[in-house]
């Protein structure tokens, strides 16, 4: 006790202790702990080469999604004996390349959402950390990329079904509403009015999910 | 009559840069605010525990607050959405230009150069499926960056302003 005035009865021994063992907490966490820390802050900072190479991969997942539908639609438009230069095999193609550009078109927006949504959530993850709570695991950049691919299968899996679909019903269903007015046209009419299959542009569900 | 890329044009020009990434990064300097130890006097327990303290708030400042400045640059800037609503429409109109391209490319292949009404009739269906796309994409990311910005505040935001309000407590 030095000088007058000063009331503070002196801490246990197990108080100083705890001070004690708190501050070598603290220099060990920021010897070992803060390094690691903060090269996960700088990794949740997308960079515009983390963008790009996210849509590179959604880029081919696509084509290579595209590619054998392409391909199985024109050997059945051979098989079933109508000629690519007919009206009816120029607009099944035409149809199938609309699906695979809005897929495309869709599968790169989504991209780019998908990977700012990780750097959101690592940013809020940095923030959490920053008040001594637990951050989220992410679900890291191989996972935006696998949702890529597996959407572009699926989607053209669709399109080759509806164009299939389509070259059965030819010529066999009217078709009224939207769906007719968007796909009338000469030569087209009979191919893209495929009732309840419908293109993927014009199937509400899939165009709300865009 | 042959088959013409004129599905849009409005993107003919310079494209725009994305409004994603690109932005200021944040890199924080391994500074390790170590703590020289208390080890006599009556009080000297408290006052470890208040070294701590500062030493806690100088590592907030300096390495977590730039980072929730940037959730807070996000959640503020005011241009971001349109900037990404536009970008998703010169994406889409980029993609459906570019598999235009690739189908016609593909029919040429077949020696097929379609004419007269069969071109007229895909011409017109490219048109509205791209316009229709290209309306989609703009309404799906605006819907998606609108949902970011309430993720932020009811996510890593509302936790700043929840250690706001404990401080204020003690």
């Amino acid at each position: 006790m030095s000088g007058g005035g000063d009331n503070d009865i002196e801490q246990t021994p197990e108080e100083k202790a705890l001070g004690e063992i708190a501050v070598n907490r603290w220099n060990d966490y920021q010897q070992r702990f803060v390094p690691v820390e903060n090269e996960y802050i700088e990794a949740v900072q997308k960079t515009d080469s983390d963008f790009s190479e996210a849509r590179g991969r959604t880029t081919s997942a696509v084509q290579q999604a595209f590619a054998p539908a392409e391909q199985d639609l024109s050997e059945n438009l051979f098989a079933q004996g109508i000629t690519p230069d007919s009206g009816k095999g120029v607009t099944a193609m035409n149809a199938l390349g609309q699906d695979r550009g809005l897929s495309m078109g869709t599968g790169l927006n989504e991209t780019d959402v998908a990977v700012d949504n990780q750097r959101l959530r690592g940013l809020q993850n940095v923030v959490q950390m920053g008040q001594g709570q637990a951050a989220e695991s992410l679900g890291g950049m191989g996972r935006v990329a696998a949702d890529a691919t597996q959407d572009s299968i699926n989607r053209a899996n669709q399109s080759y079904q509806n164009r299939q679909a389509g070259l059965h019903l030819a010529g066999t269903v009217a078709g009224a509403g939207t769906q007719a007015y968007m796909s009338r046209g000469p030569a087209t009419q009979g191919l893209n009015t495929q009732g309840q299959q419908k293109p993927l542009y014009d199937n509400t569900a899939y165009v709300k999910n865009l | 009559m042959s088959y013409t890329a004129n599905l849009n044009t409005q993107t003919q020009g310079l494209a725009m840069a994305s409004p994603f990434g690109g932005g200021n990064t944040f890199s924080p300097s391994y500074n390790p605010t170590t703590i020289e130890t208390t080890e006599t006097g009556d009080q000297s327990g408290s006052e470890n525990i208040a070294k701590i303290h500062r030493a806690q708030w100088d590592d907030y400042i300096a390495r977590f607050a730039p980072v929730e400045d940037m959730l807070f640059d996000r959640f503020n800037d005011s241009e971001f959405k349109q900037g990404a609503v536009d970008f998703a429409d010169q994406t889409m109109t980029g993609a459906m230009n570019r598999s235009f391209d690739q189908t016609q490319r593909g029919l040429s292949r077949y020696g097929v150069t379609p004419t007269g009404d069969v071109a007229e009739a895909n011409n017109r269906t490219w048109g509205l499926k791209t316009a229709a796309a290209r309306a989609g994409s703009k309404n799906a990311m605006r819907t998606a960056i609108e949902d970011q910005e309430m993720g932020l505040m009811t996510g890593g935001l509302s936790t700043v302003a929840q250690q706001r309000e404990d401080a204020w407590r003690g």
